[in-house]
This record gives structure tokens, C-alpha cells and sequence, in this order.
């Protein structure tokens, strides 16, 4: 292989050529003091908080205190080049990461250098890393879902696009396993997925990518590291990174997103290390008095942001996004004021707008010039799922109850459960999902409506089975009954089901279509029967999965396919 | 001249802020920012005496006596006294402080303002006037050039006032034009183009 020089030294050339000398005017000021991470500048007097500034060695750094004549800096970086007396320049800008299309299957650090090998990456477009949420009048509630592919949470914790669910559970309990999972069921949906590794084992985050490389995952996804080694800086920003690269799907495309924080404890430990070292004062655990600002404002940045309709001209282009071909009407026809637009400019908002919008429509006189257009980016949205590590099950301590107030649920994990074989480890008991409910599809909240419940009375009657009472049948039965649910609610990991396929095993499971099938032939019943479904009866998931409905006579329908296999099942076992 | 630690000089400067008020009063202002150079250039020179007068294990009336006998009559009265203040407050190792902070202050009362000047070769005169005109207008005041060749500029200046830098130096757009094609080399190569033959 040779190189070609010629080539190469032409382009520099004209680079060269290119070149305009510019007197280079900056404010400066001079390092006092550095190590682990932190520096004190002297100088800089005009320094913004939270503006990027530069190191002579080409670090970045971000003020983070403003002192009477000093500055106390955060390095992202090799903090180990900086000496004192290096001079340290503003840059005017707030810290921003590049986002874009090109991010997507690569794996970068918190400042959107690339980690993987694979070259830079060349965008056009940044975004600023810190950056406000939407208010209220921007949103609209979490009404979409978004499908984990795990039986156990798409069935009772189900989770909205727009949600911010916490999985919550010691180490080593598949925590990664159920964002990895949803990451990687999310493959054909148009979700973009950013996985946000903090604090972790380069080891693991290898592991991780490997896994999303080999299901194909990494076509959608952007993952960000700031790894265990990295320092306490990176550490703290990655979550804003990753949330910054989500956002600009989100709000010039209008897509759906999916931002997974493995995990927040880390970022606080980092947060930690930083806000102590910088002097400032300690608080509960250590922890400084603004770490839960530190979650806050950034899980408030997952949202669902609302649909945005007008009356257009037909022959607008499908994906214009130019918010002024909404004009009045041409001849001064107004809407009357119950088809009023939310906004001035002729926008409609959300659902009740795109009634209004087409109530309007519908009464024009000229209609056929006419159509109601969506504009394309509007209703995105971003589902957070932050991961927080407890210790010996301990949801009281101070960052747990922080992020379980804050998110809109949680999906808990017990290391009891995951020992005795029950995965994914949900607690059903004290999982919740605030929001989801609205967001669940139909069918699968008409069958799992009662699982729940019926769970956790298992959960009691088995303790008290346990003592070898005699149990009246009726008792009997709810045990056996919850015994196969259980069964039923494991699944290996990386195996996401589509939703049309839960439904049918939940199905099988709480309308008894397995109360006579041994516990222990469950999982083989079920990988069995749902194979059957698709070999032979592929119509009925297909009209499932297209109105995620499930009509009376559609269960019905399901329940004799069930018991039929069942039958040819039960007697190929016996014989077997 | 040595360099001052910023933290002693926030300490110093309200010393020095207290004593420019004092002197110009007395019209003296100049004359004690003279006195007080020499004063540190005296201890720079004789690190026993500076030991002397910092060090906690000599006690504050012996140094005082040490003050009053060597210094008063040879220094003005205002010095002596604000440096026995500075004693009772255990404050007598900030002088070469007091001396820099002092100046600063002084030469902000008189509307003067330090522009450090940076070249690659020594000025000459009437470069020095026009870069004393330019940064003045720059700076918004009269400027006090502190000058410092470095070779390693290989052409240009770099002026500095306060925390503003303007940077006009040769080696800083050599620096710029290789990170350039740093940047352009490696976009290329990276950009899927071919510059390999097999």
C-alpha cells in the first residue's frame, strides 16, 4: 500500500492558501493552582459561570465558581499536563457537544470525541450541553408506547414515549439488562437510542457494544462513556452530553428518543468529588446542597412535546416545517371561537387541536385547495431510563429517594428474586409506572388490567403455603395459577418478544389456559406455542399488532388455538 | 522583578490602599512608592532580614524596637509607621507585596495603566512610543509598557492588558495554520477519499 502524497499535499496546500492571518484578541488568566480535575485561575475577571474555557495544552474546562479575583475550573481532560502559570483563555461559549446524524453508531466521549476507532466525527451540527426543558405549554402527555420487548414491564409497568422510568436495584441484578433489552427492541421503530455509560468498567461498556453491535442495535444508537477511568468532569457532564444528542432528533426532527443514564449514583459520586474539592460546602452523604438540581433539571429534559397542526395550501410538500404557510384565510373567512388555533400564527396544538383544525376545515368553502398538515418535527419526544445502584436494598438513602421523586416510576430489581431464578428480577409489588397506563396498548391493558394485583396476592399466599397448611381449593388454584404466572414472566435476556406476542402469552396465562399445564413445562410450553402462532396463525398476531385491539371475539379466537396446542402438546409430552 | 503571589497581594492590597490614600494627602504618593521599592529591594537582597521580620518565634516588641532604630529618620514617617502597623497585625512578610501592590494602586491613581509587551526582538524607541500610543487608546489610559523579548516568538507582539491578551505573534499563526492541517489531514483521511494505492 503507498500513499499518495501528491494528493495529500495539494489539499494542505490550498488549506494553507486558505489560511487569513487574524490578530487573535482573547482574555486571559493565569492557573493558580491544579490537581484531580479541578483548577483555580486567577484572573479572568469578565468569566461567565459555566462558560467553556481553554487550557494552553488544548484542554476545555468549565467555570463552575466564581471567586473574588479567581475562578474554580473543571478540566475535561488530562488535568496532569497543566502547570501552574499556563495560561487559561475564554472562549465566550457555553459548553456544547456536536449532534447529528453522523453520531449514530458510533461510540463517543462526553464532549463527542470519538472512542471507537472509527474516525472523526464530522457534523455541522451542536448543540449546547445544558439545556431547558420545555414548559408546559410545549408538551403534551405521554400517550405513545414505548415497547421494552420485557413480558413483565410491558404488561404491568408499561412505559410512554416521553416517560422517565427509573430502574432501581442493587449490583448485579440486571439493571443493564432490561435498558440493553429496550434498546434493542426498539430496532424498526424509528427510536433513536442514546446509552449513556457513567463511571462504568470499560470492560462492561465493551460488553455492552458488542451486544448492541451483534443485534444490529448500533444502527440507531450513539453510545457515550465516561468511563470509571475517566475523569471526575467527564463524568459529570455524559448525561447532559447523551441528552443533548437525543434533543436534536427530538426537536429538528420531531423523532422519538431514548436516552438510557447507566447510572446516575455515578454521575452523583462524580458530582460529589468535584463539589467537595471545589470547597464547596457538604451536605447529606457528602453530597452537596444542589444534587438534586444535578437530576432534576436533567431527567425534566425528557418530555413528550406536543403535535403541532394547520390549515395549509394542498400542495405544501408533506415535510414542510415552515410555520408561516399557515396563513389566514385568503378571502378573511375567521374560525369560529370553538375552532379557534392555539396560536395566533394559525397553529393547532395536540389532539384536541387537530379536531378543531379539522372541524375548521371541513366548513371552508374552498376545502379542496386545502389539507390539514402535521409539521414533521413537532411531537417528538425523549424517554429517559436513569439506573440507580443501591446498597442491601436500600431505597431510602439519599440519591435513590431523590430520582424516585423525581421520574414518573420505577422498575425494581430484588437480588432475592434474581437468585431464585425469576428474570428479569421485577419487584412487581413496588414497581410503578405513573403515566404509562394512558400510553399501554389496548389489548395488553384489557388482559394484564388484574396481573398485578393477582401477582402480589401470590406473592402473600405463598409465604403462608409455605407453612404446609391445608389449603381450600379455591386458594389452591390461585396458587398454582400464580405459580405459572411467574414462570411465565421470565425470559432470557436479549430475547425482546413483540408486543403482539405478549399479549397472547399473557393471554394463555391469566385466562387459565395453563392451569393444566406442569409448572415446570411453562417456558417450553410457551416458546413452543407462540412458534405455533406464528407458523400457522400468523393473521391473528397481524391483527394485534395493526389495532391493538383485542375484540371479544379475537380472544376467543386465541384461547381455542391456545387450548387446540395445548392438547397435541400436552399428549406429545406425555408419549415423549 | 519577582513575581508577587496573587493571594498575598489581595491581603496586601488593602494595606497598600489604606497608605496611597494617607501619602496623597500628604502630596507624597510618589515619593513613598519609591521608598517602598527599596525597602523590598533591600529585603530581596538580605533573605536573613526578611527571615527576621516574618518569622513567628521573634516576638513583635523586639521587632518593633528593630524597626524604629534602623529605619525611622531614614525612611519617611508614613512608611515607618505603616510598616509598624503591618507588625502589630503580623503582616511584616508581605513588604515585597505591599511594594507591588502599592504600586498598582498608585499608578491607578494616576491614570496609568500596565501594558506587558511581549516581542521576539528588543523594541526600539520609537516603536516603543507608537505601541505606548496604541495600547493607551487600547487600554483607556496612559501606558506603562513592561517589556519582555522572547525570542521564541519569532516575529510579532503580544500585548496584554489586564486580563485582555491581543496576540499578533508569528508563532501563534504557525501554531494556528498546523493545527489547521492537522484537523484538514485527518478529516481527509478519514472522509472515505482514497489516498492509498494498492
Amino acid at each position: 500500500m503507498k500513499l499518495r502524497v501528491d494528493e495529500i499535499a495539494s489539499v494542505l496546500t490550498e488549506e494553507i492558501r486558505g489560511y487569513r492571518s487574524e490578530i487573535d484578541l482573547a482574555e486571559v488568566g493565569r492557573v493558580l493552582e491544579v490537581g484531580d480535575g479541578i483548577a483555580r485561575v486567577y484572573g479572568l475577571s469578565n468569566a461567565l459561570a459555566g462558560e467553556q474555557l481553554k487550557f494552553e495544552n488544548g484542554q476545555f474546562g468549565q467555570v463552575f465558581n466564581l471567586e473574588e479575583s479567581s475562578v474554580g475550573v473543571v478540566i475535561f481532560g488530562d488535568y496532569l499536563d497543566i502547570k501552574e502559570g499556563d495560561e487559561v483563555r475564554r472562549t465566550g461559549e457555553l459548553l456544547s457537544v456536536p449532534c447529528g446524524e453522523a453520531l449514530v453508531g458510533r461510540v463517543v466521549d462526553p464532549l463527542g470525541r470519538p472512542l471507537d476507532g472509527k474516525g472523526v466525527v464530522e457534523t455541522p451540527h451542536r448543540r449546547p450541553l445544558e439545556y431547558k426543558a420545555p414548559g408546559i405549554a410545549a408538551r403534551q402527555p405521554v400517550n405513545e408506547p414505548l415497547q421494552t420487548g420485557l413480558k413483565a414491564i410491558d404488561s404491568m409497568i408499561p412505559i410512554g414515549r416521553g416517560q422517565r422510568e427509573l430502574i432501581i436495584g442493587d449490583r448485579k441484578t440486571g439493571r443493564t439488562a432490561i435498558a440493553v433489552d429496550t434498546i434493542i427492541n426498539q430496532r424498526g421503530q424509528d427510536v433513536v437510542c442514546v446509552y449513556v455509560a457513567i463511571g462504568q468498567k470499560e470492560s462492561t461498556v465493551v460488553g455492552v457494544i458488542d451486544k448492541l453491535t451483534e443485534t444490529g442495535a448500533m444502527d440507531y444508537t450513539i453510545v457515550v462513556s465516561a468511563s470509571a477511568a475517566d475523569p471526575a468532569p467527564l463524568q459529570y457532564i455524559a448525561p447532559y452530553a447523551g441528552a443533548a444528542m437525543a434533543e436534536y432528533f427530538m426537536y429538528t426532527q420531531g423523532r422519538a428518543t431514548l436516552v438510557v443514564y447507566d447510572d446516575l449514583s455515578k454521575q452523583a459520586h462524580a458530582y460529589r468529588q468535584l463539589s467537595l474539592l471545589l470547597r464547596r460546602p457538604p451536605g447529606r452523604e457528602a453530597y452537596p446542597g444542589d444534587v438534586f438540581y444535578l437530576h432534576s433539571r436533567l431527567l425534566e429534559r425528557a418530555v413528550k412535546l406536543r403535535d403541532e397542526y394547520a390549515v395549509v395550501p394542498a400542495d405544501a410538500p408533506d415535510d414542510a416545517t415552515d410555520r408561516s404557510l399557515a396563513k389566514p384565510h385568503p378571502d378573511g373567512v375567521e374560525a369560529p371561537p370553538e375552532q379557534r388555533p392555539d396560536d395566533p400564527a394559525g397553529i393547532y396544538h395536540r389532539e384536541q387541536g387537530r379536531k378543531r383544525a379539522e372541524a375548521w376545515l371541513g366548513s371552508l368553502p374552498d376545502k379542496d385547495g386545502l389539507k390539514l398538515h402535521k409539521f414533521p418535527d413537532s411531537g417528538g419526544s425523549m424517554t429517559a431510563l436513569p439506573l440507580i445502584e443501591t446498597l442491601e436494598g436500600e431505597v431510602s438513602a439519599y440519591i435513590p429517594t431523590n430520582v424516585i421523586s423525581i421520574t414518573d416510576g420505577q422498575i425494581y430489581l430484588e437480588p432475592d428474586l434474581f437468585f431464585a431464578g425469576v428474570r428479569p428480577a421485577v419487584n412487581v409489588g413496588i414497581s410503578v409506572s405513573r403515566v404509562g397506563g394512558n400510553a399501554q396498548v389496548k389489548a395488553m391493558k384489557k388482559i394484564a388490567g388484574s396481573l398485578r394485583l393477582d401477582l402480589a396476592a401470590y406473592r402473600e399466599l405463598e409465604a403462608f403455603a409455605q407453612l404446609g397448611t391445608e389449603l381450600d381449593k379455591a386458594t389452591q388454584r390461585q396458587l398454582d395459577r400464580g405459580e405459572r404466572m411467574v414462570e411465565l414472566l421470565k425470559q432470557p435476556q436479549y430475547q425482546p418478544y413483540p408486543v403482539e406476542e405478549q399479549i397472547v402469552s399473557i393471554l394463555a396465562g391469566t385466562r387459565g389456559h395453563l392451569d393444566d399445564v406442569p409448572v415446570a413445562s411453562v417456558p417450553g410450553f410457551e416458546v413452543a406455542m407462540l412458534k405455533h402462532f406464528r407458523d400457522e396463525f400468523p393473521e391473528l398476531l397481524a391483527e394485534l399488532r395493526d389495532t391493538g385491539q383485542l375484540s371479544d371475539e379475537l380472544g376467543e379466537k386465541i384461547g381455542r388455538v391456545i387450548d387446540d396446542f395445548k392438547s397435541h402438546f400436552l399428549s406429545d409430552d406425555e408419549a415423549g | 522583578m519577582k513575581r508577587v503571589d496573587e493571594k498575598e497581594l489581595e491581603v496586601a492590597g488593602v494595606y497598600a490602599r489604606a497608605l496611597v490614600g494617607l501619602a496623597d494627602e500628604a502630596g507624597e504618593a510618589d515619593a513613598v512608592e519609591q521608598e517602598l521599592a527599596a525597602a523590598a529591594e533591600l529585603l530581596a537582597g538580605r533573605p536573613e532580614l526578611a527571615g527576621f521580620l516574618s518569622s513567628p518565634l521573634v516576638d513583635e516588641e523586639a521587632r518593633a524596637g528593630v524597626l524604629h532604630r534602623a529605619l525611622r529618620g531614614r525612611l519617611s514617617d508614613l512608611v515607618v509607621d505603616a510598616l509598624q502597623v503591618m507588625n502589630r497585625k503580623g503582616r511584616l512578610g508581605l513588604v515585597a507585596a505591599l511594594a507591588e501592590a502599592y504600586r498598582r494602586v498608585n499608578e491607578t491613581r494616576r491614570g496609568e495603566v500596565d501594558v506587558h509587551v511581549t516581542s521576539a526582538v528588543e523594541l526600539s524607541d520609537a516603536l516603543r512610543r507608537r505601541i505606548a500610543e496604541v495600547a493607551g487608546r487600547f487600554a483607556g489610559g496612559r501606558a506603562r509598557l513592561v517589556e519582555r523579548v522572547d525570542p521564541e516568538l519569532i516575529g510579532g507582539l503580544v500585548l496584554q492588558v489586564g486580563d485582555r491578551k491581543v496576540d499578533a505573534s508569528l508563532s501563534r499563526q504557525i501554531h494556528e495554520v498546523r493545527d489547521r492541517l492537522h484537523q484538514r489531514a485527518s478529516v481527509e483521511l478519514h472522509g472515505g477519499k482514497e489516498y492509498f494505492d494498492n
